[in-house]
């Protein structure tokens, strides 16, 4: 004997778990690359996106074993970053912050068109990793691969905090974070930190997007949409934490799920962005409390 | 005093000067070289300048950036195309109302968000955009949803309607000069002065006395303002209207605008607009080639010239003729 | 016509300034001097609105203005420089002194943007009230010029112009002198003097000794966020409580 509301409640707990754990990773990265230069980056969800493809095609097209699929796409990935890197922080003295940020917005509709060159603008998907027969919970359902999302992100997520809290590589990225001239100074390279940054949010995307292609399908278009989602997120924990990241991203699921389940999946985007203006309005630096925002002088668009 | 001198010192004569020149020179377009399919571009150049006029204002006074042009132009289109086409108000009527709508809309918008600095108002206002995007596209009673609308009633007033490229392009073309001419007094008059000022140091400007959150609200209204005309005209040119009229990606092609025209530039925003016209027609057909254009022209021209592509030149060029007189 | 009573600023668990009380009156010009760190520029921050009082009560001309935002303060007839100028270097000198009569005028966007006559009268007004002020601090002559081209001794008399230009009853110069040789510290002593006898009130804070003991009318002694002593000049010179409290630190005064 199992209430409707109990039913209701443990899928959208699980759906909230699963959806919230996707936008983590992708909320996750944005911090990261926030941290090390100051920029939102609009490109992030472009590792999802390509990861995704990526898979989708050398696993679930050309039937290479999943284990080389998945490793091609890390590389892939992680050269991606490595370019984003490049053309972002080349001449970053040079330009102001929302230069950059309009330069990760070309990064971003740039890779779009060209994986539509590449692949097709059609949706992709493989197979999921552990079949498709759903586990049930009292009347409530969840399928196997929502299980490996939650599982991959929390590793993953999990990973990255250690790794940010225990080894010196890690230390010395949040010192650059906080202060890079200090960081130099004490012989932190900043460059190769700013790299790794990219790298480490990448790969957390990556991860993203071999994930939940089975379950939510990907298409060449579908990186900006889980970018911004991803910011958003970001910004409701309060930007650069990496906790709150992951907590603005689970609210962000819990409010779109509940929306889908008890109004109309149509609106389902509306109560998010309704949450963004109210957080800035309200809470200017999220939940957790951020760092702060950076001063006007360095974001003048016409300065050079 | 020469009459230069004379211009110089009164800012809106010397505007007035330089863009009834501008209009004349436009408006003798057509009787030189004839009709032609060209007109139509050209009309459509006029319609565009309006958002990138007005993002250009929010750009080079304020120092920020927007996403929500698009947006603000499709309301501004939505708007005057449901008070024309289902409650029968005159065209130029709808256009008008439709901008009180897109001035509320934005002076909310702005109170909240134009607190907050740089990438944030982005970011903010591209959240609006989405919101934008997905009522128009839900709201299917009222707007048509996916399908847009259709049979919106061309430009004209009193039973005489523009019904001909040419009658839209002499209808068209003097309302964007006019706009144009407020953009440029607009900046030169002391409010573009106390928006500079703010963009150095707003603490400072508040110690003279200046209640400086009301000049950046009026600047992003004001701003929008433009983006929303520019949309009814659109609306009343060729029409229909779909969700695709001002989506995302037509907030980031008025971005490319002044990347190529100058961020705080107003004529440079009408030389910019013109390019991305000639390259939309002849060079970037198929979707996909032209994100893949437009992302990787933005990212250049970001990189080496990061004030704009225009004014970028016009440096290097006179970098040259300093260098080549030494 | 300025009156502050029981002000009082604490930063978490720092006292910043306590119960500090004093007043200003019509005409004079009052120094408040003190080591580094006894509050002087939190005390112009709070009367300034730059930042709020944790209590207290600062009146100008009878009206209450602690804790009101800086452009209400500025209305209400308060300008300042500051220590490090603060001159906006992308607009010209000209420009600059400009923005000090801004506030007199109402064109609004519209108006502005349809070029009507009385915003181009306005804009006439605004120049010849900013070039008035920049003759008298001394600049008129390269009023064109952009103010980022400026040294910052001159930066100085942008500022001063621009908050003369606000037609302020009292304007609030942190450290006028720093940075400035004896004669152009000469030179600023005339012009604050000039200020003075223009009818505005003048609150300066000063290092030098010397600047201050031979200009202002009166002084006040701030010493750990206390008010230490008042009195003129004479009086603080020969006041025991500030020898000890300047010899008592290694600060330089």
């Amino acid at each position: 004997m199992s209430s409707m509301i109990l039913v209701d409640l443990i899928q959208i707990v699980m759906t909230t778990l699963t959806v919230g754990s996707m936008y983590a990773l992708v909320a996750v990265g944005v911090s990261l690359i926030y941290n090390a230069t100051g920029v939102i980056n609009f490109a992030q969800g472009e590792f999802v996106m390509l990861s995704g493809m990526t898979v989708a095609s050398l696993y679930g097209t050309l039937g290479w074993p999943l284990p080389a699929a998945v490793a091609a796409a890390l590389v892939v990935v992680v050269l991606y970053a490595a370019l984003l890197m490049a053309i972002t922080s080349a001449f970053a003295a040079r330009i102001s912050l929302i230069g950059v940020l309009i330069i990760t917005i070309g990064a971003s509709i740039a890779t779009q068109g060209a994986a539509a060159r590449i692949w097709d603008s059609d949706t992709h998907r493989f197979p999921p990793f552990s079949g498709d027969d759903p586990i049930r919970i009292l009347d409530a359902t969840i399928t196997p691969q929502a299980l490996w999302i939650i599982g991959v992100s929390a590793i993953c997520i999990a990973g990255l905090i250690w790794f940010m809290r225990s080894t010196i590589t890690g230390k010395a990225m949040r010192a650059c974070a906080l202060d890079k001239a200090a960081a130099t100074m004490v012989g932190i390279p900043v460059r190769t930190t700013i790299l790794l940054s990219f790298v480490l949010s990448g790969l957390l995307g990556a991860a993203g997007g071999i994930v939940t292609t089975p379950l939510t399908t990907i298409d060449a278009n579908g990186g900006m949409l889980l970018a911004i989602k991803g910011f958003t997120a970001a910004m409701l924990g309060g930007m650069g934490s990496i906790p709150g990241a992951l907590l603005g991203a689970l609210l962000i699921a819990l409010v779109e799920t509940t929306t889908v389940t008890f109004a109309s999946g149509a609106y389902k985007e509306l109560p998010t962005f309704t949450i963004i203006i109210l957080v800035l309005l309200l809470l200017p630096r999220g939940l957790v409390g951020g760092r702060h925002e950076t001063g006007l002088h360095h974001d003048d668009l016409t300065r050079t | 005093m020469s009459v230069v001198a004379t211009l110089n010192k009164n800012p809106v004569r010397r505007n007035t000067a330089q863009v009834g020149l501008f209009l004349i020179a436009m408006l003798l377009v057509p009787v030189v070289f004839g009709t032609g399919y060209y007109l139509n571009m050209m009309i459509f150049i006029a319609i565009l300048a309006l958002p990138a006029l007005g993002l250009s204002l929010l750009s080079g006074l304020a120092g920020q950036l927007a996403i929500s042009h698009g947006a603000f132009f499709a309301i501004g289109a939505y708007g005057s195309a449901i008070l024309s086409a289902r409650a029968g108000l005159s065209p130029v009527l709808s256009t008008l109302l439709a901008q009180i709508l897109v001035a509320v809309i934005a002076a909310g918008i702005g109170a909240v968000v134009l607190r907050l600095r740089s990438h944030y108002l982005a970011i903010a206002t591209l959240s609006f955009a989405i919101i934008v995007e997905l009522v128009i596209e839900e709201w299917r009673g009222m707007t048509g949803g996916m399908q847009g609308m259709l049979g919106i009633p061309p430009m004209g007033l009193f039973g005489y309607e523009a019904s001909s490229d040419v009658q839209f392009y002499y209808v068209y073309w003097p309302i964007t000069a006019l706009m144009l001419l407020f953009a440029l007094n607009l900046a030169s008059s002391r409010i573009g002065r106390a928006l500079r000022a703010i963009r150095e140091g707003e603490p400072i400007v508040s110690s003279l006395g200046i209640h400086t959150a009301g000049y950046k609200t009026g600047i992003y209204v004001v701003s929008s303002v433009f983006a929303g005309i520019g949309g009814a005209l659109y609306a009343h040119f060729v029409g229909f209207v779909t969700p695709a009229t001002g989506s995302i990606m037509f907030a980031i092609e008025i971005i490319m605008v002044l990347a190529l025209g100058g961020f705080d530039r107003l004529w440079g925003a009408l030389i910019g607009v013109a390019l991305i016209t000639l390259l939309n027609e002849y060079a970037l057909g198929f979707a996909d080639y032209k994100k893949i254009i437009l992302g990787v022209t933005l990212i250049a021209v970001m990189l080496v010239f990061p004030r704009g592509l225009l004014p970028g030149l016009i440096d290097l060029a006179r970098h040259r003729r300093i260098a080549r007189a030494a | 016509m300025l009156k502050v009573s029981s002000l009082e600023k604490r930063f978490g668990g720092l006292t910043a300034l306590k119960d500090v009380h004093f007043s200003v009156t019509q005409g004079q010009i009052k120094a408040v001097i003190g080591p580094n760190g006894a509050g002087k520029t939190t005390l112009f921050n709070l009367i300034a609105g730059t930042l709020r009082p944790t209590a207290g009560d600062i009146r100008l001309d009878g009206e209450a203005i602690a804790g009101l935002p800086s452009s209400r303060i500025g209305m209400a007839g308060i300008a300042r420089t500051f220590q490090q100028p603060q001159v906006f270097t992308s607009l010209t000198i000209l420009e600059n002194a400009m923005l000090g009569g801004h506030r007199y005028h109402r064109g609004d966007f519209l108006s502005c943007g349809l070029g009507l006559r009385h915003t181009r009268r306005e804009e006439e007004k605004l120049r010849e009230r900013a070039e008035k002020w920049l003759e008298f601090a001394g600049i008129g002559d390269i009023a064109h010029r952009n103010a980022s081209e400026l040294p910052l001794g001159q930066q100085r008399y942008v500022e001063i112009a621009r908050a003369m230009a606000t037609g302020s009853k009292l304007i609030l110069m942190d450290e006028p002198a720093a940075g400035l040789d004896d004669t152009e510290t000469r030179e600023l002593g005339d012009m604050v003097r000039a200020i003075s006898e223009s009818g505005t009130t003048v609150l300066l804070i000063d290092h030098h000794m010397d600047f201050v003991m031979s200009l202002a009318d009166e002084v006040l002694v701030l010493n750990f966020g206390e008010r230490l002593a008042e009195g003129t000049p004479h009086e603080i010179q020969n006041s025991q409580v500030v020898i000890d409290a300047y010899l008592g630190t290694d600060d330089d005064a």
